[in-house]
């Protein structure tokens, strides 16, 4: 496919009709300020074909945004692209436009307006409900990525060197889509059908003849558990492609909340931590209360220290006299003490001792509960240490600062946070992990219908076997059904083997196309090939066998160039190559090798360059004579801008 | 969506899956039958599966 012309109107900054002539063969350049609309025009062709406009985050654009301003207060409303192309000897004209679905109603989002979409070949126009399709068998819009790239997609081809990275096995879906490998895929589809259908024909054949019509029936009912659990393992494994790619998108959104979605963990941590200090703060506070309510008491502490120590040895000097006293009156209870033996010193009593003895039973040794009344009394009036206070005063003021930079904190993060949408961010998260149970529901469910299906296919194959020994030569039409389903069989497995070894070969012709470009581009000497993994991502081996583990920002765009120029080697489709603003990602050497280079990946080439990318004759120097038209991009004025020949006067 | 392909290189490799590990088939069947799976590309799947069953019976016929 080849473009021939361009036309732009009312598209972004091109107010009026814009045309570009597409050269035939070699590189169109479009020269551009940043600003001047090298990105709507690299949007324009690509909506041309899609219908739909994707910022640089590759999120789709309100089209109604990209009607030019200009024209919105003059009263104008809508645009249109037509591009005029060739393709298998057939000339295109598509042109796809916005207007507006009302007359009457001033349209303010893409809701207002109706799109059109009219497609001529050769002159002739395609029905509209087929117009569509005519398109997308121009350029599909699964590799229309490799056509129409940027700096975000050789981001994207990084994921490709990981083989756990989800995205990578989409991309890599997309690649082999680009290598025709689907119209394999497509063929094994329908070998699997007719195998099926040759199986439940041997199947009835044999359930009609009464020697084997039983195991016929044991075999059919296997085969319909087969088809209905691999019905649905693959509505299970659609729904699970849907949802990781889903969980692929929902993840890229939290990322993208970036260091505004960490603010929110942080402002709702601090958050926490505030109610915390709020409430220790008022603990506090209420024991400060208490502490200065008795704070007076603090005056006696000397004193009653005091005091309370001289009772304490009062009672414990009146405890001993009290035992004593006990023991001597309990004696003097058994009765006359004479002659009797003294339990403490073991002496006979005398009338001297039981004189003393008499006398201790009858001593007042003082009240010793009333001085433990007063010991008690003394502390309660003490219990307030000197100091206490001031400390429990102090902590109340750390605090209370605590809690006002905390609230500073919190102020200041609100304050970030103001314009940013908590409830996207919250949702984004919630979705995020509704996905990931679904996943792990939908994976389990796979594993285990998965292992029934084994277990049913093995009963099937046990059945055959069986059906196999009872069929007798008679049974022409039952042999000859069983040859049919072996026949389909072998046709399957061999699909499979193709399927397999096609995408081998592929990889293999990906691989040393890419280790060739590559080795033109980088010029590295300790460089030895590139390495191809399943999902198309690309290591770069160095001479000693050893993958090179850490590769610059730089390389990783070499190696994804190099990737792109292997593909568009390999592709049966062969189309125009747009490239926007993407020289900047690489540093001087590599852009001016690329430059050299581009005409092996593409007949047809454009690069849309500011001059931070490459100067106007550096891009002659290294492009040479396959640059066969320059264009550029000038201001006619603050939203409208016009395309015309480099160094023209606009 | 069409699918562009290159119908020789998958033919090429077909050729030599099946000398390698499916002798019992025919060359020509298996050519027959990509030419009708990329002729048919834009093809309701029920018919394509007509014609390649068709194609297969002929074979198994002779």
């Amino acid at each position: 496919m080849k473009i021939q012309t361009v036309e732009i109107e009312g598209f972004g900054p091109y107010k009026e009709r814009q045309r570009i002539d597409w050269p035939a063969n070699g590189v169109l350049a479009i020269h551009g300020e940043n600003g001047r609309g090298k990105t709507t025009l690299f949007n324009a062709i690509r909506y041309a074909f899609t219908g739909y406009v994707k910022n640089r985050r590759h999120q789709n654009i309100d089209l109604a945004k990209m009607v030019n301003r200009h024209n919105v207060e003059e009263g104008r409303y809508g645009f249109e692209v037509k591009l005029t192309l060739e393709d298998d000897g057939n000339t295109y004209a598509i042109t796809r436009s916005l207007q507006p679905m009302s007359e009457s109603v001033r349209p303010e989002s893409e809701m207002d307006y109706d799109e059109q979409l009219f497609v001529e070949r050769n002159s002739d126009q395609i029905p509209s409900d087929q117009a569509q399709d005519a398109v997308s068998s121009l350029l599909p819009e699964s590799i229309s990525r490799f056509f129409f790239f940027d700096g975000e997609l050789l981001a994207e081809y990084e994921r490709l060197v990981d083989p756990e990275e989800k995205e990578g096995h989409r991309i890599k879906k997309e690649i082999e889509s680009i290598l025709g490998l689907p119209v394999l895929e497509e063929l094994r589809g329908h070998m699997k059908l007719l195998s099926e259908k040759a199986a439940k024909q041997y199947t009835r054949l044999a359930a009609a003849d009464s020697k084997t019509q039983q195991v016929a029936d044991g075999l059919r009912d296997a085969q319909e558990t087969v088809g209905r659990l691999e019905e649905s393992i693959a509505k299970r494994e659609g729904k699970l492609a849907d949802v990781e790619a889903g969980i692929v998108d929902v993840e890229e959104r939290v990322r993208k909340f970036g260091a505004r979605g960490e603010q929110v963990g942080q402002k709702r941590a601090k958050e926490g931590h505030l109610k915390q200090a709020r409430e220790q703060r008022e603990r506090t506070v209420q024991r400060c209360h208490e502490i200065l309510r008795d704070a007076w008491r603090c005056k006696l502490h000397g004193h009653a220290s005091r005091r309370i120590m001289e009772l304490k040895a009062e009672v414990g000097e009146g405890a001993k006299i009290g035992q004593a006293q006990r023991l001597a009156q309990e004696l003097l209870t058994d009765g006359d003490l004479i002659g009797k033996e003294c339990p403490v010193c073991s002496m006979q009593f005398n009338s001297a001792t039981i004189g003393n003895v008499k006398h201790l039973a009858e001593e007042d040794v003082g009240d010793v509960t009333k001085k433990l009344a007063e010991i008690d009394t003394w502390e309660k009036m003490v219990v307030t240490q000197p100091g206490l206070a001031q400390q429990v005063i102090g902590d109340v003021h750390d605090q209370r600062l605590q809690v006002a930079l905390l609230e500073e904190e919190l102020k200041e993060l609100e304050a970030n946070l103001a314009d940013f949408s908590e409830d996207s961010y919250d949702e984004a998260n919630r979705n995020l992990r509704s996905m990931y149970s679904e996943r792990e529901t939908l994976q389990k469910a796979i594993i285990e219908e998965r292992r029934v299906l084994k277990q049913e296919q093995d009963s099937m194959e046990m059945f055959m076997r069986a059906l196999k020994k009872m069929t007798g030569a008679g049974a022409h039409q039952l042999v000859a059904a069983e040859a049919e389903m072996n026949h389909y069989k072998s046709l399957s497995a061999m699909i499979q083997s193709l399927i397999d070894a096609y995408r081998e070969r592929l990889k293999e012709n990906v691989q040393q196309a890419a280790s060739e470009f590559f080795a033109e581009i980088s010029n590295e000497e300790d460089f030895a090939a590139l390495k191809i993994n399943d999902n198309y991502g690309m290591e770069i081996l160095h001479k000693d066998g050893t993958i090179v583990d850490m590769r610059s920002a730089g390389f990783e765009q070499v190696v994804a160039v190099s990737l792109i120029a292997a593909l568009h080697k390999n592709a049966p489709f062969q189309g125009p190559v747009v490239m926007d603003t993407f020289l900047g990602r690489l540093d001087k050497m590599h852009s001016s090798r690329l430059l050299e280079h581009l005409p092996q990946i593409t007949a047809q080439a454009a690069l849309l360059v500011h001059s931070n990318e490459v100067l106007p004759e550096e891009l002659h120097e290294h492009v040479g004579p396959a640059l066969k038209s320059e264009l550029e991009i000038t201001r006619q004025r603050h939203g409208e801008c016009a395309i015309v020949k480099r160094g023209a006067e606009p | 969506m069409k699918t562009r392909i290159d119908l020789e290189t998958m033919k090429d490799e077909a050729k030599r899956v099946v000398a390698r590990m499916y002798p019992e088939l025919d060359q020509g069947l298996v050519a027959d039958l990509l030419d009708i799976q990329a002729a048919n590309l834009q093809s309701p799947r029920h018919d394509t599966a007509i014609e390649l069953e068709k194609r297969i019976k002929q074979g198994l016929r002779a």
